[in-house]
């Protein structure tokens, strides 16, 4: 089905599943809303039609103007061959997302890594604990208010362009003119 | 740690030369390889470039069997104590070559929040091969170098030492000084 | 009176007739369960996984694999750095193919920007992405062996693994990480007598490559230790997301190359082998025939390079890419190697999320370990064919 049918699709199911859709690139995205993230999914799995048989992958996209992170989980068809992106948006403290665990094995893994990263709950997760960070780790690294501290401590001795002059002189060399370096820190 | 009279006591000439000899023509050496050093570091023991020639056999069963520590590959927090139980178990005297820039100093993942910077804040390092990755030949010059300089030693000395002088591959031959780090 | 009976007890056909040996049934000795951590620091080449198994006597009642001793962080790390800049960041994944990792970043950018990437430029991707495949599963021949006992692939298989990486040497500068790619074409064109070496590199290698058929293939005991040892059902791969040369060994051929070609895949022609039962001989056979398809497709490649230009003339000074977000995948040596963009209209994209085959390949290790033997452990293993740096990133 092309990305276009598949949102109609979804739509001729159940209204309600689809809150907005865009296609981009030729790929169709579709926001569904909370109490209806687990029914989606099921059917997106088990209807004939769509078989989205493969779970690609799930992640966030952090949107602190918004104050809210973007779960994003992409589906695959091996039969039938097309792609979808299922997106929901949840606020910064305190968003929870239903577990898609049950509905495909590959789930788990990515919904653990989207916990630890973005602080994204998921409800009816079986094990929900930390899987690539340390234990004592504090923080979520993906959110863009946690800071790479290794750049806020140190300049970046390079050059930015090819040609720019360096940000910082290094000993021995006669000092370049100061400009003002992009850090290239964290948003 | 000393173990007898030959590390208490400043041996003779003769016998130094005689046990350095030993030491450096036999040291088997613990693979850490964790991350794509690790290739460049079996590629450095396979035919090709061999420095199983040179009396370094990575066929230590442990790290009880081993003298010396390869580290080769980024060095993450969660994995460093892992690398410092491995480091102490091996018995002394053992040497710690850093193979590649990430374990030198953190290398193209200087900013990330889960990796350290170079394995000398977790042990203390004799050589730093630099490169992303080396190539089998720096490591084979890491080596070398470092067999000479075990040549010179002095267990004695090296026990009472506070300071350590590595070698770093690529660099000015002779001890380099790293106080303006 | 007394002793003869006793004895008639244990001895029931009596003296001389043979013992009733009664074993005990699973569950009516009271045994109870280790727990065995294997690694993170272990002497095979994966690296540094660990995985945490229960054991019950000799048989394994859960695994759990314990990752992220290798998560260097690489998509925070991606937020602030420029496109350039992630490319020579991005090949050190999936450390064994470097330059398949490196070409989905280019593509990517590409498909947003609008790009049309010379066609020259895209065929010697396509030859630089067959030969790191090549070298990805030559490593796993070798060491596949290796754990099960046999030394001497190892050795054959950096024999031919460093004779490709001399090869790419001459044309991009790096044995291992090639930073090759960039966004719009290529670094740099082809030395003169690439293409000769190549042919010539591709019969030696054609030729080598009975070796592992002699070695491995037909040995009895290779045979023994791996046909019928850690079977995954086709449907059970594709839940886990298992991709690659698994899933193909599980029986199903799903490969990007073909079903949503790239580059120039559509004009090559080449099939996906595929296993019947899903076990650790298949997926090593699997990887086998592999090689010998990207051998052939190497060889149609050399025939159909256009002359031509190698990177667009006409790049913007710096690569922004445009406001949006898409996914696009790539059929890497270990399966399915996708990159999530989305963008904001900076020349850094706002969040890169690179889904790696090897992370899900890994997650299915719960599933496929319970049930067997120690002793089949490392059989089972090994033919899990993952790069650490490609499950933790």
């Amino acid at each position: 089905m092309t990305p276009e049918e598949i949102v109609a699709h979804l739509q001729e199911v159940d209204a309600s599943f689809v809150e907005r859709s865009d296609i981009q690139f030729g790929q169709a995205s579709v926001w569904i809303p909370h109490h209806k993230w687990f029914e989606a999914a099921t059917h997106l799995k088990g209807c004939g039609r769509c078989r989205f048989d493969m779970f690609t992958f799930m992640s966030g996209v952090d949107w602190p103007d918004d104050n809210q992170i973007e779960v994003v989980a992409h589906l695959y068809s091996v039969r039938r061959q097309h792609h979808l992106n299922m997106k929901i948006r949840v606020p910064r403290d305190g968003g929870r997302v239903p577990t898609l665990s049950g509905v495909w094995r590959g789930a788990n893994w990515q919904e653990r890594e989207t916990w630890e990263l973005f602080g994204v709950e998921f409800e009816g997760h079986p094990h929900l604990v930390k899987l690539l960070l340390p234990e004592a780790f504090e923080g979520f690294p993906l959110r863009k208010d946690f800071l790479l501290m290794t750049r806020e401590a140190k300049e970046w001795e390079g050059r930015e362009e090819p040609g720019a002059p360096d940000s910082s002189p290094r000993p021995g060399r006669a000092p370049t003119t100061t400009t003002a370096p992009d850090k290239g820190g964290a948003h | 740690m000393r173990m007898g009279l030959v590390d208490k006591v400043d041996v003779p000439q003769p016998i130094k030369f005689v046990l350095n000899w030993g030491r450096k023509y036999s040291l088997w050496v613990m693979n850490f390889g964790l991350a794509c050093c690790a290739i460049e570091l079996i590629a450095a023991s396979t035919s090709r470039h061999d420095f199983i020639r040179l009396g370094v056999i990575p066929v230590a069963h442990g790290p009880r069997q081993a003298d010396l520590l390869v580290v080769a590959g980024t060095l993450t927090d969660k994995m460093a104590p892992a690398l410092k139980r491995v480091f102490e178990q091996i018995p002394e005297p053992k040497y710690v070559i850093s193979f590649g820039s990430c374990s030198n100093c953190g290398g193209p993942y200087w900013d990330s929040y889960s990796v350290t910077k170079g394995v000398d804040q977790i042990v203390p390092v004799d050589v730093y091969v630099p490169g992303c990755p080396p190539r089998p030949e720096a490591l084979l010059e890491g080596i070398l170098r470092l067999q000479q300089e075990i040549g010179k030693e002095s267990l004695k000395e090296r026990f009472d030492r506070a300071d350590r002088q590595p070698i770093v591959v690529g660099g000015p031959i002779g001890p380099v000084d790293l106080s303006s780090r | 009176m007394a002793m003869t009976e006793e004895r008639g007890a244990m001895f029931p056909g009596g003296p001389g007739e043979g013992m009733e040996i009664v074993v005990a049934g699973e569950g009516s000795l009271a045994t109870e369960e280790m727990v065995l951590n294997i690694g993170p620091q272990h002497p095979s080449t994966h690296g540094v996984l660990r995985v945490v198994i229960t054991l019950d006597g000799e048989r394994i009642t859960a695994a759990e694999p314990v990752i992220g001793y290798m998560h260097r962080g690489f998509e925070k790390l991606a937020e602030a750095r420029d496109y350039r800049q992630i490319i020579a960041l991005v090949n050190r994944h999936d450390w064994l193919s470097a330059f398949g990792n490196e070409v989905g970043v280019a593509m990517i950018v590409e498909k947003m920007m609008g790009l049309e990437v010379p066609p020259r430029a895209q065929w010697i991707r396509m030859l630089m992405a067959e030969w790191n495949r090549i070298l990805n599963h030559l490593m796993f021949l070798g060491s596949y062996g290796l754990e099960l006992g046999a030394m001497t692939p190892m050795f054959y298989a950096f024999r031919e693994r460093e004779d490709i990486q001399e090869l790419m040497e001459a044309a991009t500068g790096g044995r291992l990480h090639f930073t090759y790619c960039r966004v719009g074409g290529l670094k740099d064109d082809l030395p003169k007598g690439f293409l000769q070496h190549s042919q010539k590199l591709v019969k030696l290698v054609r030729h080598r490559l009975l070796d592992y058929a002699g070695l491995l293939l037909g040995n009895q005991i290779f045979k023994k230790r791996t046909v019928g040892v850690g079977a995954l059902p086709g449907e059970v791969a594709k839940d886990y997301g298992v991709t690659g040369p698994i899933l193909q060994a599980s029986g199903i051929a799903e490969d990007s190359r073909l079903t949503e070609p790239y580059l120039f895949y559509d004009q090559v022609d080449f099939e996906v082998p595929t296993g019947s039962n899903g076990d650790s001989f298949d997926r090593f056979n699997v990887l086998y025939r592999r090689i010998e398809q990207s051998l052939h497709i190497i060889e149609q490649i050399h025939d159909k390079i256009p002359a031509g230009p190698i990177i667009l003339a006409k790049l913007p000074k710096t690569i922004k890419a445009p406001e949006g977000n898409y996914y696009l995948r790539t059929e890497n040596s270990l399966g399915e190697c996708g990159y999530y963009v989305v963008s904001t209209g900076d020349k850094r994209p706002w969040r890169m999320k690179m889904r790696t085959p090897s992370f899900s390949n890994v997650s299915m290790i719960p599933y496929l370990l319970p049930g067997i033997l120690v002793p089949d452990l490392i059989a089972v293993l090994g033919s899990v064919f993952f790069v650490v740096g490609d499950v933790d990133r």
